[in-house]
């Protein structure tokens, strides 16, 4: 079972971000902590670490979909 | 004698008459100083230099005598008077001036930093108009803080030539601080004449200008400078603000104990000498009040004797050992700690660089009333980079305030607020900017512990942003940690992680000491893992990135990231790359470095700070000198090319040191 990996909490008023851009393309190895990608926020860009290590296996959202802070982002074979 | 004669006067008469012997004996005790201060000096007991105020001593007594114990008081290089009116004890400042250790700033400062902290003289200043805006926010933290206390800072025609002055008055009009300009326009800067160097005819007329009241008096009329600053401070303790008041005076000696320019024609220091304050209040003691010539001998036998002890007390007393070369620099006091509830490798909650800061700002501001944070568009507009959003909006306007375009005053008030016992949290918009306060950050912020004898503390945080990567060419891109970490006082922070800056920052505002707070800006919007509760992280201590044992690179700042990244890259291909970020600059924990080269032998040190003269030079020699045995290869240093950060993308890239350098730094200490 590969791990999910869910957009983790962004600050107390970020309830909701855009996808921008992904760092680690599928199939490339990734660590815990990587910035993994990126999404805009009222705030700016942010980059966003992975929370697991292993190999990106699936971007779960594509570029320019808004994405909730729980909802799933991408799925790590670690 | 004197009690004699004042039991015959009548009782309005008696207090006139006690008044005036009060303004009498200042007055002599302060020319009697200053007299023997200049044959100490001729004999060799007094060293470097000394600024006598004979002639002047009108202005000091005339300002300070109605002033409370609790008001403040900033002084200028010639400054003994001030101390003496302010109430000072004579002993204790001629061991400062013998550089004993008992004198009032253990023989530290001399005559140009003498301060009497007990008494709320927080200093004379060897850099001219440097102490105004001490005292400016030394008032205004007693005035925050509900008390009716007044500031009196004291300057000469000479630094009415300063840009702070005027950057500070503005400050002090807008904000109504409580503040009182004390100008003794003595004709002379150094040897410039005044209408050489000033094309007003009064220094007073400029306060206007900055919608403030002023006066002109003549300095020699202890009454009339009395009288003017009487009203200045009673408008400064009802809230009115501050005032401006240019006192005419002259001095009688030289620039200094060790010289005598300019020369000046004898018939120009004959006719203020027919003014002097000295001789025309002895007169109105002898004569006006019927004491007779005989009663105020007896008075100046006294004043005269009182110098003689502390000449005594001094001569007698013991130089600092010198074991105390090194003691007083920084406050050791411990601060509170809150150990962080998880590492950030446990942390699920991600946040920005920036949003981190704003929660350390935040909730230290709901723990600590005393803090007030301000710069410039930290107000509503929350800072450029956003750190400070949000404050004003729940702390109000008066801790979280947008100032003018003014550094230097910026500065300098923080330290001011500090020494008034606020705590300080200054912004300076880049770092580029700070260029502008370096003289409140290196001749005053850093040094005021050391050179007032390791008693007073400058708990100040004064944050900044640095670092290229966003297009904004050659003076808003620099990396000049390397300037401040070569500086004894300041402490250098600089964190790499969302986690570290949150902790850090807290730290720092909880810290005595002045501690510059460096943030690269290319880290602001970038997410790490923050926990939501409040903590503290060490100041002082380097943090372990990740371990490995093939190669240790030291990398601060943004360079952080960019050395995980190749050590992620590496590490793929076989290679094991220990990561360090020192976090503090300065002071340095040179022991965690040096413990991790002599776990793998070989160093590479990245920062985006030119490589000349840059940190890396430090830490490379630090390695060398105590591990030099350990190491398999010669160390590498990433860093800028020696020039200006261009605004051309193609030119700025090639300018901020990237991965494959750091990798192809890491490769030559493995060949």
């Amino acid at each position: 079972m590969p791990h999910v990996m869910k957009l983790p909490p962004l600050g107390q008023t970020i309830e909701e971000a855009k996808m921008a851009e992904w760092l680690v393309p599928e199939g490339k190895p990734v660590d815990k902590d990587e910035p993994l990608l990126v999404v805009e926020t009222d705030k700016g860009n942010l980059e966003v670490n992975a929370d697991a290590g292993g190999t990106v296996k699936r971007h779960l959202v594509k570029i320019g979909v808004m994405v909730k802070i729980g909802d799933a982002v991408a799925e790590i074979e670690t | 004698m004197v009690a004699t004669i004042a039991r015959s006067a009548s009782p309005a008469n008696k207090d006139a008459l006690e008044d005036r012997l009060n303004v009498y004996r200042k007055l002599k005790r302060i020319r009697l100083f200053e007299e023997r201060l200049a044959v100490l000096f001729q004999e060799g007991k007094v060293y470097g230099t000394a600024h006598p105020c004979v002639g002047q001593e009108a202005t000091a007594v005339g300002a300070l005598i109605d002033l409370r114990k609790e008001d403040y008081v900033a002084g200028t290089h010639r400054s003994h008077g001030h101390c003496i009116a302010k109430g000072a004890d004579l002993g204790r400042m001629m061991m400062e001036l013998l550089g004993r250790e008992d004198g009032y700033c253990g023989g530290k400062g001399g005559s140009m930093h003498i301060a009497a902290l007990d008494l709320n003289m927080l200093g004379c200043n060897g850099i001219v108009a440097g102490g105004i805006p001490h005292v400016a926010g030394a008032a205004m933290a007693a005035q925050l803080r509900g008390e009716d206390r007044v500031g009196i800072g004291f300057l000469g025609d000479g630094a009415a030539n300063q840009g702070l002055l005027y950057e500070t008055l503005n400050l002090a009009a807008i904000w109504k601080i409580p503040l009182i300009v004390v100008c003794e326009n003595n004709q002379y800067a150094l040897s410039a004449r005044y209408h050489e160097t000033q094309a007003t005819p009064d220094i007073a007329t400029k306060a206007a200008g900055f919608g403030m009241p002023s006066e002109v008096v003549d300095g020699m009329d202890v009454d009339a400078v009395r009288a003017a600053v009487g009203k200045a401070i009673a408008r400064a303790r009802r809230g009115d603000g501050p005032s401006f008041i240019e006192c005419k005076t002259y001095r009688f000696l030289g620039h200094s104990l060790r010289n005598d320019r300019p020369k000046r024609a004898p018939e120009e220091i004959a006719s203020w000498k027919a003014r002097d304050p000295v001789a025309k209040n002895r007169a109105l003691l002898a004569d006006d009040h019927g004491l007779g010539s005989a009663a105020v001998d007896a008075i100046d036998a006294e004043e005269s004797k009182a110098i003689e002890v502390a000449v005594k007390v001094a001569e007698a007393a013991a130089d600092p050992t010198r074991d105390k070369l090194l003691a007083g620099i920084y406050c050791d006091d411990p601060y509170e700690q809150t150990p962080p509830p998880r590492s950030a490798a446990d942390e699920k909650r991600q946040i920005s660089y920036a949003q981190a800061l704003n929660e350390a700002l935040m909730a230290e501001m709901e723990r600590d009333s005393s803090i007030i944070v301000f710069g410039e568009d930290v107000g509503e507009g929350g800072g450029v980079f956003g750190v400070t959003t949000g404050l004003q909006a729940k702390y109000g306007a008066a801790r979280c305030r947008d100032t003018p375009i003014s550094e230097q005053a910026i500065t300098g008030l923080g330290v001011g607020l500090a020494l008034g016992g606020a705590r300080p949290v200054v912004e300076i918009q880049f770092m580029d900017i700070m260029t502008l306060a370096v003289d409140q950050l290196v001749n005053q912020a850093a040094k005021i512990r050391y050179m007032l004898g390791g008693k007073p503390t400058v708990p100040m945080v004064l944050r900044s942003p640095l670092g290229a990567g966003i297009r904004l060419a050659a003076q808003h891109s620099q990396s000049l940690e390397a300037w401040y970490m070569h500086v004894p006082g300041l402490t250098v922070v600089m964190p790499s992680t969302p986690y570290d800056a949150k902790g850090l920052l807290t730290s720092a505002i909880r810290s005595p000491n002045p501690i510059i707070f460096l943030e690269h800006k290319q880290l602001y919007f970038l997410s790490g893992p923050v926990p939501a509760e409040h903590y503290t992280l060490p100041i002082g201590k380097a943090d372990v990135k990740r371990e490995g044992k093939d190669v240790t690179v030291v990398a601060t700042g943004a360079m952080v990231r960019k050395a995980l990244q190749v050590a992620r890259k590496l590490g793929r291909e076989g290679i094991s790359m220990e990561v360090v970020d020192p976090v503090t600059l300065s002071p340095l924990d040179i022991d965690t470095i040096i413990a991790s080269v002599r776990k793998t032998g070989r160093l590479v040190v990245a920062h985006e700070a030119c490589r000349f003269g840059g940190p890396g030079g430090e830490i490379v020699a630090a390695v060398v000198e105590h591990a030099f045995k350990d190491l398999k290869a010669p160390p590498q240093r990433v860093g800028a090319p020696f020039t200006p950060v261009p605004y051309n993308q193609a030119l700025e890239l090639a300018y901020i040191p990237d991965e494959e350098q750091i990798a192809a730094a890491v490769q030559a200490t493995l060949r």
